[in-house]
């Protein structure tokens, strides 16, 4: 089963952050804000992409939060200004074209 | 998601475990667990490390030629299953099981016009008058199917016979509930001379790539047919496995027409044939997937029609691999109207 995942981090070193995002970015999510990522995940490679992360921050100085969303939240959600593409991150999208 | 590659001059690469896309002034960076299918209809480059990449996570590349046909893919070197399911495969198209099989898929073609055309004319009332005679001389067809218990060497040319004559009347009737300006004559291809015909020729070759996909998952040999044999190189189970689905195809392109979806500025007219452009093609690859994503009842349950054509495939092996004493499973069950 997927769920939709939010990830927020908030990391004090330049290299750690960067592999964080790549990170991330290789399991699918789309990168939202400069520290927020947000896409569907499978449950498996939810808990994957936690241990990993763990690995690479610096628990005594740096936070980063995993949150699973609900749909029926997803539905309510408001995106003003430069926002996602709330069908892209749902996987809603069947062909992308380039 | 199917990743369509459609802007000339598109680089295709791999950073970081993820497939890049770059053009003059374009970039975009795609994560291979959310893609399904890479279609590259274009000038493209690809580099050996997208592909490897590709081939890891199981998504196959196609290449299309202009016509929106596939024209190859890339796809691990060996194929799905047994090789037994092949022997039987080539076993099959010299006894009666292939002609059975095939009599079986043209049957549910011939069905599937005749349900559909019957549906069409519910949801006109009034107009019934149009579609009587169409729909008589399908069924009459169909009844003719059954006589074709004549030696293995006529029944192919029997069967292809009243196949054509049930396709005319079949598509006589769908162009009459088109708006008058993509009315057309007959059926055409490379190239189409209509708008019609040019949209449906691009969905059919949408579902060429997916039922040689189901073919090669199932183990079968995309290139051992039975009504269409003997043909040098060329794929003919798939086009004999495409007939009972080739429904699919004239829903999308009927219901993009009718639906009024379809403009004008979609196509390109040029030396006698007329086909889909830039603006057009994402319109028709939108509508076809999200049709093959639609579930319909299929054996009791609810199944993407994209998953039946790959359970009849398999169904398929099955029943090729089953003995001949034994009782063989019963395959195509399409029945969504």
């Amino acid at each position: 089963m997927a769920v939709l995942t939010w990830v927020i981090y908030d990391i004090a070193e330049n290299k750690p952050r960067t592999k964080v995002a790549k990170e991330c970015k290789k399991a699918g999510l789309i990168r939202v804000q400069k520290s927020v990522f947000l896409g569907k995940l499978e449950w498996n490679r939810f808990d994957e992409l936690g241990e990993k992360c763990r690995s690479l921050i610096n628990e005594e100085t740096d936070s980063l939060y995993l949150f699973p969303f609900s749909q029926e939240d997803f539905r309510r959600v408001q995106v003003l200004g430069q926002g996602f593409d709330k069908k892209l991150v749902n996987d809603e999208v069947l062909a992308q074209f380039f | 998601m199917q990743l369509v590659v459609q802007k000339p001059g598109t680089l295709i690469t791999q950073k970081d475990e993820c497939f890049r896309l770059k053009n003059r002034d374009d970039r975009l960076d795609l994560s291979p667990l959310k893609v399904e299918s890479i279609v590259i209809s274009n000038q493209a480059m690809i580099s050996s490390q997208a592909v490897v990449l590709a081939l890891e996570h199981n998504i196959d590349v196609i290449f299309l030629d202009g016509f929106g046909d596939p024209l190859g893919r890339i796809w691990f070197s060996k194929m799905g299953s047994t090789t037994l399911i092949r022997r039987k495969q080539l076993e099959a198209a010299n006894n009666g099981v292939g002609l059975t099989l095939v009599r079986d898929m043209i049957r549910q073609k011939l069905e599937n016009q005749s349900r559909f055309l019957k549906k069409l004319m519910h949801a006109r009332p009034g107009r019934e008058d149009l579609f009587r005679r169409p729909v008589k001389t399908i069924e009459q067809e169909t009844e003719k199917l059954a006589l074709a218990d004549q030696p293995p060497e006529t029944v192919g040319g029997h069967i292809r016979g009243l196949e054509g004559a049930s396709g005319a009347a079949y598509f006589q009737c769908v162009s009459k509930i088109m708006p008058k300006k993509y009315q057309f004559e007959k059926r055409s291809r490379r190239p189409a001379g209509d708008p019609f015909n040019a949209a449906l020729n691009y969905c059919y070759g949408i579902l060429y790539s997916q039922v040689e996909k189901a073919c090669i998952l199932s183990g079968l040999d995309p290139y051992v047919g039975f009504l269409h044999t003997d043909d040098y190189n060329k794929k003919s189970l798939v086009f004999d496995l495409i007939e009972p689905f080739r429904i699919f195809a004239e829903q999308n392109a009927v219901y993009l027409f009718t639906g009024r979806k379809m403009k004008d500025e979609y196509f390109d007219m040029s030396d006698g044939g007329v086909s889909l452009n830039k603006n057009g093609k994402p319109v028709v690859v939108d509508a076809m997937n999200g049709h093959l994503e639609e579930s319909v009842r299929y054996r009791g349950r609810n199944v993407k029609r994209r998953h039946i054509i790959r359970h009849e495939a398999h169904r398929m092996a099955n029943l090729l691999l089953a003995d001949e004493d034994e009782d063989r499973p019963d395959w195509l069950e399409i029945q969504e109207f």
